[in-house]
């Protein structure tokens, strides 16, 4: 198991608390400044795309964030953040021909789609799904 | 309740955004997956979501003895329980966590319910309530009482990122952390740990405070974490809670010590 999953999986077990907050000091260096980024991106105003697009909703960058907060405990590049027509915002990772994408929908649910050459797979993310997708898009293993 | 928590230092605007009151106790040999929800059938009418979560181990205070061994923790980790579960209050303000070896009551700031409910006059009774109905459950079930170990009372507390120029200005003790003096500029952030021995070793005050992320909004807040440890008298509920009440006498107190005048100011002190 890499390192990084077994900070993951200590601090979870070793948590009573509730209120879920991401320390600082243990997360990546990029952290701070995609959640800027996606700060912004939640301050657009409706039709930012040109084609009249809804400004994006408060509850798809809470999830973002914290998509983002469960990334930054591993050691990994920062993510490519972008908005999505509709209202929705895009995670992504490309590493050699391998591609991982994370889609937040302004409900606040969230899917993921991983491409290596032709092959694409895409479905409902959960937080157990993500450590190894993590792993894959670093290593190319999914284990 | 002890006459001391009636003069303990109060806030009209405390920090807190969370308590947590856990029980951790030996293992219960006839406890199995079946009984989650068994007892969740039980308080299903008040506690209504239920969640699936890791299970959390025990963060075991060693008082004068040899500190735990290595092989201890390992075979803490083989022995840990299969499952945590969660189980939420309607109002989202309070919830019950289950395992093996651990019965644990939360309370946290939501939206709806933004003032702290005083330990006294709320978060004790529920605790006290709820412990209560775990313990029936286990004797209707025909399983053994649970044998406590330690217990735990923690205030996690967040402050935003107003109100205040520096960490020198939010902890007393660290009017002499080293920066804004000399060569060094004022610390740009600071991670604080420490601990304090409670006498006759009844039990141990740790104070955490730590740079965070809250991840429910993104905001940047200081986490100011107490966390009071240590062994009650017996298993009783009342020993429980005189235990709980000593952490908490701890938990206030060491708070206002360790916090700046300034900040009692702004978190409007009442006595």
């Amino acid at each position: 198991m890499p390192a990084e999953s077994i900070a993951l999986r200590t601090a979870q077990f070793t948590s009573n608390q509730w209120s879920s907050v991401t320390p600082l000091g243990c997360v990546a260096d990029w952290y701070l400044e995609s959640l800027e980024i996606v700060r912004r991106l939640g301050n657009m105003d409706e039709g930012w795309d040109g084609y009249g697009s809804p400004s994006i909703p408060v509850r798809a960058t809470i999830k973002a964030n914290y998509i983002l907060s469960l990334v930054s405990l591993y050691r990994m590049n920062e993510p490519h953040i972008a908005p999505v027509p509709g209202g929705g915002l895009q995670l992504e990772w490309d590493c050699d021909n391998r591609s991982l994408e994370i889609e937040v929908h302004p409900t606040g649910q969230y899917d993921f789609l991983i491409a290596e050459g032709e092959d694409i797979v895409v479905a409902p993310l959960t937080d157990k799904l993500l450590p190894p997708l993590l792993n894959w898009i670093r290593t190319g293993n999914l284990a | 309740m002890n006459s001391e928590s009636r003069t303990l230092p109060d806030f009209a605007k405390p920090p807190v955004v969370e308590t947590v009151l856990d029980v951790g106790f030996s293992p219960l040999a006839q406890w199995g997956i079946p009984h989650f929800g068994l007892f969740w059938q039980s308080i299903r009418d008040d506690y209504p979501t239920f969640k699936d979560q890791p299970p959390v181990l025990l963060q075991r205070e060693s008082f004068g003895e040899a500190p735990a061994q290595r092989l201890n923790l390992a075979f803490d980790i083989l022995n840990q329980p299969e499952a945590r579960c969660w189980f939420e209050e309607r109002s989202g303000a309070r919830l019950i966590q289950i395992q093996h070896d651990r019965f644990i009551h939360n309370w946290r700031k939501t939206e709806e319910q933004q003032e702290y409910p005083h330990y006294e006059q709320v978060i004790r009774p529920a605790f006290s309530k709820e412990w209560d109905r775990f313990c029936s459950f286990l004797h209707q079930q025909g399983i053994s009482q649970p044998e406590v170990q330690q217990c735990e009372v923690q205030y996690v507390n967040h402050i935003d990122f107003n109100g205040w120029e520096s960490f020198t200005s939010l902890v007393d003790a660290l009017g002499e952390w080293p920066g804004g003096r000399g060569y060094l500029p004022r610390p740009e952030s600071i991670v604080f740990n420490t601990s304090y021995l409670m006498p006759e070793n009844a039990g141990r005050l740790r104070i955490v405070v730590q740079p965070a992320v809250r991840n429910n909004d993104g905001k940047r807040v200081i986490q100011l974490s107490l966390i009071a440890r240590g062994r009650p008298s017996s298993s009783t509920r009342e020993d429980i809670l005189a235990w709980f009440d000593l952490g908490r006498n701890w938990i206030v107190n060491g708070f206002t010590e360790f916090s700046s005048t300034k900040m009692h100011q702004t978190w409007e002190s009442i006595r």
